[in-house]
């Protein structure tokens, strides 16, 4: 694994499977009445927002704090040009702080990839989400959400090795909602596609880049690239999905004029209470936060929370433990997983 | 150089320049020929070995060969001896010959063996300095620049801030340029008032002070308003260049659409919006007659509806940029903000359109399109850093180097038709015989080089070619008879300010001036 993590791409099956692996280590650290080790002890993670965020944020100095890193909190407008700094001085000016880790999120896609280039050896350089190209960490979170669902995790003594390898094999996964804006969409593609999964791209053509097969087929390599269909009929799709992954549609597509109206969406694209009936056994997932009325009815999440099988708040809890595994594995001492012993 | 003793008492003598050995390519036509120069202009031609310029040759390098032999001053007989032999060189020597007054003060030999010869290169589009920030050295550095490249002339955009829409703005930008030897810096104007594209500016006016090139240096959104353009500047002879951009439909993007944009994440500008913006310039140039240029074109689709405009026998000409012809799409996926180009870097399929386009001559020129930028500028995330780079030194190389375009059409592309669109054959990209303007090239087609070898007499800080490496170098670049570079280095900038006190220069831009007039 290199020294960033900017895409899921980059690492290919065995990283993001060592990652998820490493991952139910820290679940279990989770689960202790003081989750808290060791393992960052004396490292500093930077976590740099130029858009605004509180899920990641939280995950990741909530994932820091619990490695007993040091946190900085860098705040800024999301335009570097209207503070009149560059983003190469902004980074700069952090990194001589002394930082092992920067966590990066940006409005323009591309950021942490250009700031990666600008950072020293030793300074791990973690996608936070950058524009609609990658949300690496949402991905992995996701992947181990449902792998964790379909696989749950065999209880043992803390710290004994897992035996399962992770895995989505079998599984059909509808990404469903505003594709072509969404970095949660690209990540979770490389992640589900990467464990075997196959997948069904639900939009309107407006929300799908303009050549979606193209696109697919040069992306992920002629395996994966057949897994992944494209559909813009939910209901055609629905009966036979394993999971509904719900994307955030934001009000300002219908300004852009990608979609007609906001109803219009909904009655093609929702997840109503009428499909959510269709469901049979398939769970849902969104990234958060939700639309209440739009991507999914209020009263369907209420349903599907009592049945179990809305994963949202497991989303949450497993993407800190994500996160953990990804800090520790970039930045880590190689300090064994024992408890905090407070000094 | 060997000096000649002047007569007490007497004029001064001229400086004679002298290309030995070259391959002078012009259009249609190769020969290899010496080529004299006085005061400014080409006063002989001769086959090499033949007339009295091999004496001269011979002999100056002679006396070259005594300094280095006896390490001391040339024998001044030596020196007087191959100055009767000018006597012969042409009739507008004849006078001074009469007299008996040694008519040169000195002869620079240009080794031009196995290198090619042609007339100066001029630059379509080219950004040079802003006319009001009264940025004398940014100038000074862009034309020096321009000469490491190969130009001769370059067609300053008008999208200046602000923007060049007016005579007093046109006399500061010429101001500036005359700071500015070592290139020939002409000012084009925009078609519209303010650029703000709503009605047109003082052509007319304009057109009289010498202009002939207009541009908004950016979409036209208005059809109307373009016909408009077409239409006043027609009788002018002038032309109207449009830059057909997806931006004339809202569909501006950092990216081309397609596999690549998607997969950054990066909005795309798609190939058929440029296709359309084109076919609207080109209805529109069907419609008045007029002459229109479209400016950096840069999809398959494009190149085809100027190729068949051309067959229809409308004024349209088209350019490209060199990095067109050599970067694609995924070149850019790594989120470089160096190769954030406008337009768009697009397919394989598009660049070899182009390339095919620059060949059969549906391309009628390559471009810069060079940009100075601080570097800073480009420490900026990708869709909000700025399109382009400083690219003078560097495109006419690419275009030389090029493994699919043959040595014609980059001469045509880079030097004797745009020369013709911006009616500057004067300044460089003409013919090569005696009496015309010496404004011309020498280049090393196989002489390896990178930027970085250069080091700091290299002018182009943001460049995404600082380790490329290129295959074709401009060796010596020659401005009304003096050498602005002198074997792929550049006289200094110092060199240049005390130049630009000098009469022989200011003669020159007064020259200038009444020569561009239509």
């Amino acid at each position: 694994m290199s020294g960033h993590l900017l895409t899921l791409g980059e690492l290919g099956t065995e990283g993001i499977s060592e990652l998820l692996s490493l991952t139910d280590r820290f679940v279990e650290v989770g689960r202790r009445p003081i989750p808290r080790v060791p393992a960052l002890r004396g490292r500093t993670v930077a976590t740099l927002f130029f858009e605004e965020s509180t899920r990641t944020r939280l995950a990741f100095e909530t994932a820091a704090k619990r490695l007993s890193a040091d946190v900085l909190n860098f705040s800024a407008a999301s335009s570097s040009l209207a503070k009149g700094e560059s983003l190469r001085d902004t980074f700069e000016t952090v990194q001589a702080m002394g930082i092992h880790a920067a966590v990066v999120r940006h409005r323009s896609a591309g950021v942490p990839a250009q700031i990666a280039r600008w950072a020293d050896d030793g300074v791990s350089i973690l996608n936070g989400g950058d524009g609609w190209h990658a949300h690496p960490t949402q991905g992995l979170q996701d992947a181990y959400t449902l792998w964790r669902h379909f696989t749950p995790m065999v209880d043992g003594e803390p710290g004994t090795e897992v035996a399962d390898e992770p895995t989505l094999a079998g599984r059909r996964i509808g990404i469903v909602g505003d594709i072509v804006h969404s970095r949660v969409a690209r990540s979770d593609i490389e992640a589900y596609t990467a464990l075997g999964a196959s997948i069904v791209l639900v939009a309107p053509p407006t929300l799908l880049p303009a050549q979606p097969r193209e696109w697919i087929d040069c992306w992920l390599g002629p395996d994966a690239a057949k897994r992944v269909e494209i559909s813009h009929d939910f209901d055609d799709v629905l009966g036979d999905l394993d999971v509904v992954g719900l994307l955030r549609c934001q009000r300002e597509r219908m300004a852009d004029g990608l979609i007609g109206s906001i109803p219009e969406y909904v009655a093609r694209y929702g997840l109503t209470f009428q499909r959510a009936h269709r469901l049979g056994r398939a769970v849902v997932t969104h990234p958060g936060p939700m639309n209440r009325g739009i991507e999914i009815a209020g009263d369907t999440i209420e349903d599907l929370a009592a049945k179990d099988r809305l994963l949202v708040t497991r989303q949450v809890t497993y993407g800190v433990a994500v996160r953990m595994a990804v800090l520790f594995r970039l930045i880590g001492s190689g300090t064994a997983l024992g408890a905090d012993d407070g000094g | 150089m060997a000096e000649v003793e002047t007569q007490p008492g007497g004029p001064p003598g001229q400086p004679m320049l002298v290309i030995v050995g070259g391959e002078v390519v012009e259009r249609g036509r190769r020969r290899h020929a010496d080529i004299a120069v006085i005061d400014g202009r080409i006063v002989r031609v001769d086959p090499p070995g033949r007339g009295p310029l091999a004496q001269v040759i011979e002999r100056e390098r002679g006396a070259l060969a005594t300094i280095s032999h006896t390490g001391s001053e040339a024998a001044p007989g030596a020196a007087h001896a191959w100055v009767d032999t000018i006597y012969d060189l042409g009739p507008e020597l004849g006078e001074g010959a009469a007299s008996g007054e040694p008519l040169l003060s000195a002869v620079e030999l240009v080794d031009a063996t196995r290198c090619v010869v042609a007339s100066g290169f001029v630059d379509l589009c080219a950004r040079v300095a802003e006319p009001l920030a009264l940025d004398g050295h940014m100038m000074q550095v862009t034309a020096m620049a321009a000469a490491m490249g190969g130009y001769t002339a370059l067609v300053a955009q008008p999208d200046t801030d602000p923007p060049l829409d007016r005579l007093g703005q046109l006399a500061e930008m010429r101001h500036l340029a005359a700071t500015a030897p070592s290139c020939h810096v002409v000012a084009a104007a925009t078609v519209t008032a303010a650029r703000a594209g709503t009605h047109l500016a003082p052509m007319a006016q304009l057109a009289d002070a010498g202009v002939r090139w207009f541009t908004d240096a950016d979409p036209q959104a208005d059809w109307g308003l373009l016909c408009r353009a077409l239409q006043y500047a027609s009788p002018l002879g002038a032309t109207v260049a449009v830059r057909p951009s997806g931006a004339a439909l809202g569909m501006a993007a950092p990216m081309h659409e397609g596999a690549v944009s998607a997969r950054m994440g990066v909005a795309g500008e798609p190939a058929d919006a440029e296709c359309a913006a084109v076919a609207a310039a080109i209805s529109a140039a069907r419609r008045t007659g007029g002459r229109l240029h479209l400016d950096r074109i840069s999809a398959a689709g494009s190149v085809e509806l100027v190729r068949t405009a051309k067959a229809d026998g409308l004024d349209v000409s088209a350019s490209v940029t060199a990095e067109h012809l050599l970067f694609v799409d995924a070149d850019a996926a790594g989120f470089d903000t160096l190769l954030r180009a406008e337009p768009p870097y697009r397919t394989a399929a598009d660049r070899t359109a182009l390339v095919a386009g620059v060949n059969d001559r549906a391309i009628d020129a390559v471009v810069s399109a060079h940009t100075p930028l601080p570097p800073h500028d480009k420490d900026l995330p990708f869709d909000e850093a700025p399109p382009g780079f400083a690219s003078l030194e560097t495109c006419a190389a690419i275009v030389l180097g090029h493994p699919d375009i043959e040595l014609d059409a980059a001469l045509d592309a880079l030097s004797w038709r745009p020369a013709e669109l911006a009616g500057v054959t004067h300044l460089g990209g003409g013919p090569i015989e005696p009496g015309r303007p010496a404004n011309l090239v020498v280049i090393d087609l196989d002489r390896p080089w990178t930027q970085l070898d250069r080091g700091r007499k290299s002018f182009a800080r943001v460049s995404p070619h600082h380790r490329r490496p290129m295959r074709a170098q401009v060796t010596d670049t020659i401005i009304e008879g003096s050498r602005s570079v002198r074997s792929s280095y550049p006289e200094m900038p110092d060199d240049l300010a005390g130049d630009r006190e000098s009469n022989r220069f200011h003669g020159r831009w007064s020259w200038f001036a009444q020569e561009s007039r239509p």
